[in-house]
């Protein structure tokens, strides 16, 4: 059966719910991201698309913020995200510490996440049977 | 596929891959090693903004996938990352960080080996593309020191003396940036020299950079 625009208004909820509970801080940013839209068909599918957009780029560690800032503006030759930002250790430190390299911030790997999310945007896309030049 | 299962779903993924932590598990880092290095790298994402901004150099992060600092300066080693600056789909100039110069005096002084002084060290630094080894003091198109202490009077002679060792005191000469961080810079050769500090009394030291081509800037990160 095909989802109503009441079902996804739901999921939309339901979407937000699981921010709020899983990451708050995130919330914001993805609804300020994501462009309204009157049919809570496509809404949904955009909602969807900016998690994934936002988890691709999203580091962690004690550099995080200051990785996600240096993504806005420097990628690698391929267009994908910087990995991480570090420090390398002289031979002296290697020695002392059994380490080549300190990490300041990483981009965790969130493959698995992001291919689910993906082929759950699609699902609801193929199911609210939005045409391709309506998303 | 119906509307509940969709949820399952989404709950599912959710609870698996954000449940238990979202961040990265850090390990101990030293603090000694660490703490200056992070104001760098502070500083290193507000000058890539202004050169994406404020100067439309495309940037490319090359050799490695992650940004990477030192612990301890030294020669430009190609082996490690660098960001590279494009214009019109060349590569006009690279970033590096903690690399070492070569000084005014020890290059035209002709000293027939190099000693300790002869060479000095800057936390960021954009040279002509493709330098290797210690770029000479005019090679360099800018230089940043990062200071995530308290400013002192020491702090200002340390950078009055990178100055003399990158240029001579001139007329203005025009800079290779086209706004950010200056057009021209009362410096011969022009390059840019920049302080960037946690300290707002950064300021009280100022004044001899208006006239020597330095500029000190507050930024507490």
């Amino acid at each position: 059966m095909a989802l109503t625009r009441q079902d996804c208004v739901v999921l939309v909820r339901e979407i937000e719910g699981l921010l709020r509970e899983y990451d708050p801080g995130s919330l914001d940013l993805v609804v300020r991201s994501t462009e309204r839209d009157n049919d809570p068909r496509r809404y949904v599918v955009r909602l969807l698309r900016t998690i994934t957009k936002v988890y691709s780029e999203r580091s962690g560690g004690m550099a995080g913020p200051i990785l996600n800032t240096m993504n806005h503006f420097v990628r690698l030759a391929d267009d994908s995200p910087i990995r991480g930002i570090s420090v390398a250790l002289s031979p002296a430190e290697r020695e002392l510490y059994d380490t080549d390299e300190i990490n300041l911030a990483e981009l965790p790997d969130r493959s698995e996440f992001l291919a689910e999310l993906n082929r759950i945007t699609a699902d609801i896309q193929r199911e609210a049977e939005l045409p391709e030049d309506q998303q | 596929m119906t509307r509940d299962q969709i949820q399952r779903q989404l709950r599912d993924i959710f609870q698996r891959y954000l449940g238990a932590s979202s961040g990265v598990t850090q390990g101990l880092v030293p603090q000694t090693v660490s703490a200056g290095k992070l104001y760098e790298a502070h500083v290193l994402s507000r000058v890539v903004e202004r050169l994406s901004v404020d100067e439309g150099y495309s940037l490319t992060l090359v050799g490695g996938t992650k940004v990477q600092l030192k612990s301890s300066p030294g020669p430009i080693n190609r082996s490690y990352p660098r960001i590279e600056l494009g214009r019109s789909g060349n590569c006009v100039a690279e970033l590096w960080t903690d690399v070492e110069f070569l000084s005014l005096s020890y290059c035209t002084g002709g000293a027939p080996s190099l000693t300790k002084g002869d060479y000095h060290e800057l936390d960021i630094l954009i040279v002509a593309a493709g330098v290797s080894g210690r770029p000479k003091y005019d090679e360099i198109w800018l230089g940043i020191e990062c200071k995530n202490t308290g400013y002192e009077k020491s702090l200002l002679k340390e950078i009055l003396g990178i100055r003399r060792e990158l240029s001579l005191l001139a007329g203005l000469q025009s800079t290779k940036f086209r706004s950010w961080p200056r057009l021209t810079v009362p410096a011969d050769p022009a390059s840019c020299l920049l302080v960037y500090s946690t300290d707002a009394n950064v300021s009280d030291y100022a004044a001899p950079g208006t006239v020597f081509g330095i500029d000190f800037i507050h930024d507490p990160m």
